[in-house]
């Protein structure tokens, strides 16, 4: 996985219904665990078909569980007459590309990273053809900011964001299957490219950080140098509160900049004094800008 | 899950934190001197027969340098303070890398050289320290000897070589110095700095004042004639705004003149962004 983050399309996406006017509906899964990727879904089908994509059963949020939802997926992926009824598209964003994201020098937050993924996922649905007519999203971050996003970047299609956007459209409940099951899969079947990593017998839970599992999982696996392994979103408040008390302290060249303690051992640093009473030189602009200084010992 | 009630949280944390304290996070492993490296960038094949000695330095204090029959080189060492190595299958937590940095020796020699003004003196009498006996070591190397011929007279007399310095000739080294110098720091720059002649010399002239005693900085600027700072250089790079009561009286000197310091003043600043102010190293002594 890593910091690519890559459109996954299903079979029938490209060219989808031979450009019949079309819902998209968006919806995302993952976004609050501290462990695995957070996933982003786009799903079509023709306007024309909505009995057909209600009779899949993607309505019915009551009766949708694990189950349920996997076995919906299942037709979505294999079905060809299901295919014909909705297609999709995911995008999956590495715990590594979230923290990154959110740790950069040009911090992005959480939602415009979310905002950023729907909006490749309409592009795309674009590119490939489909007649995108009606978007529905689910809100993420200020509802009116979003849809004039939105708006702006996809004149003359009719734009819907609200909450709880999975209950009221079919379409998004589609994309919120695609979404959760990919996301549930790939957490399940995680690779360590890490080696040695420790998990508790129980697993690493859900990835949520009220599971008492994951939080188990989250205090073994730590290493005290290097942190966390790439399963964990580093940016979380969880995690980095780990980091702090169980990692060896540690000190970063931006943490001047940003108003944090100076580590003890930097001073002394710019002219350095020996027991004898000697001192070296303080040394002109041209060599404390590149943090050359002259030596007393070797 | 059904939720659970804040006090049932609390409690059910509290029973991991227990059972997790018990599993300590992994042992350091201990520190091993053998590992120990320090990494030195030198000129090829130059380390042999090379020493370290402490020498009184030029500008104030007193440092390390490397001596060979071939090198003279000052030991500089980077750090920013947030480096470490991997090395092989260890780790050097001190990141330094030290540089043996060419070092004129005529630059060492000069405030030793300043005695010999009036009469020619035998090198051994010159290159004397009580605190720094390593000085002797340049009075024994041919290379230094040598070089010595650019900035003196030399007399020999009766297989004695005798050395005076000769003012003339050592302005004339230190013109070469800054030229070459300036020619070096002009592939470095930044933009602006580079626009502005004066300040450019200046900061070259900085560097080169690094490499020599503060007595003779005077002279030499003044034989290089590196223009003086202007006033706005002085003006604290922090201090946004002036005082409100100057600002009253200065509205009345001609206002055409404020325009094009205050771009200057904006050149100036960008290019001497981070650093430190140039003009502190020009203060009356």
């Amino acid at each position: 996985m890593s910091l690519k983050c890559e459109t996954e399309r299903s079979k029938t996406w490209q060219d989808f219904a031979d450009g019949v006017p079309c819902v998209l509906g968006i919806d995302e899964a993952g976004r609050g665990p501290v462990l695995g990727p957070m996933v982003y879904a786009a799903a079509i089908s023709p306007l024309d078909q909505k009995e057909e994509l209600k009779n899949l059963g993607v309505d019915d949020s009551k009766a949708l569980n694990e189950a349920r939802r996997d076995e919906i997926f299942e037709k979505m992926q294999n079905d060809e007459e299901v295919q014909q009824i909705v297609a999709y598209a995911v995008r999956c964003l590495s715990p590594e590309l979230i923290s990154c994201s959110m740790l950069k020098r040009h911090k992005y937050s959480l939602n415009e990273v979310s905002h950023e993924a729907a909006i490749t996922l309409i592009k795309d649905a674009l590119a490939c053809n489909v007649n995108v007519v009606e978007i529905k999203v689910d809100t993420v971050g200020p509802k009116a900011t979003y849809q004039a996003k939105l708006e702006k970047l996809f004149p003359g299609i009719s734009i819907h964001v609200t909450e709880k956007a999975d209950s009221i459209y079919p379409i998004v409940s589609a994309a919120s299957i695609a979404a959760k099951v990919t996301r549930d899969f790939r957490l399940r079947n995680w690779n360590f490219k890490e080696k040695n990593v420790k998990v508790p017998e129980a697993g690493f839970g859900s990835g949520y950080p009220g599971d008492p599992n994951t939080k188990k999982f989250l205090q073994l696996s730590v290493e005290p140098i290097f942190g966390f392994c790439s399963l964990v979103r580093a940016s979380w408040k969880t995690a980095s509160a780990i980091v702090e008390k169980r990692c060896v302290p540690d000190s970063w060249e931006d943490d001047e900049e940003e108003g944090k303690p100076q580590s003890k051992k930097m001073s002394g640093w710019l002219q350095p004094k020996n027991e004898d009473g000697d001192v070296a030189p303080k040394k002109s602009v041209y060599f404390k800008d590149r943090h050359m200084s002259n030596v007393l010992t070797f | 899950m059904p939720p659970k009630t804040r006090k049932a949280k609390q409690e059910n944390d509290e029973e991991i934190e227990e059972s997790v304290e018990d599993v300590k996070p992994t042992k350091l492993p201990e520190t091993d001197e053998s590992f120990a490296r320090k990494f030195v960038v030198a000129k090829e094949n130059t380390l042999p027969s090379s020493r370290i000695i402490k020498l009184r330095h030029p500008k104030e204090g007193c440092a390390l340098f490397r001596i060979s029959e071939d090198c003279f080189d000052e030991i500089l060492a980077v750090n920013d303070g947030h480096r470490s190595f991997f090395y092989g299958e260890s780790v050097i937590s001190d990141g330094t890398i030290h540089l043996f940095a060419p070092y004129h020796p005529v630059f060492v020699c000069l405030p030793y050289l300043q005695k010999t003004s009036e009469k020619f003196v035998e090198i051994s009498e010159i290159l004397i320290d009580e605190q720094f006996k390593a000085i002797e070591e340049l009075a024994r190397n041919q290379r230094v000897l040598k070089a010595l011929e650019g900035v003196c007279d030399v007399k020999d007399v009766l297989d004695v070589q005798l050395f005076r310095l000769n003012n003339e000739k050592m302005m004339e080294w230190m013109r070469k110095k800054f030229d070459a110098l300036k020619k070096e720091l002009e592939l470095d720059a930044h933009k602006t700095l580079l626009e502005c002649p004066d300040a450019f010399d200046r900061h070259v002239f900085s560097f080169l004042s690094d490499y020599l005693h503060p007595s003779l900085v005077t002279s030499v600027r003044l034989h290089l004639n590196i223009p003086e700072a202007p006033v706005t250089e002085n003006i604290d790079m922090s201090m946004k705004r002036r005082a409100p009561e100057e600002d009253e009286y200065e509205n009345e000197k001609p206002a055409a003149k404020k325009p094009k310091e205050s771009v200057q003043k904006k050149k100036l600043q960008a290019a001497s962004k981070g650093t430190k102010n140039i003009s502190s190293f020009f203060t009356k002594k």
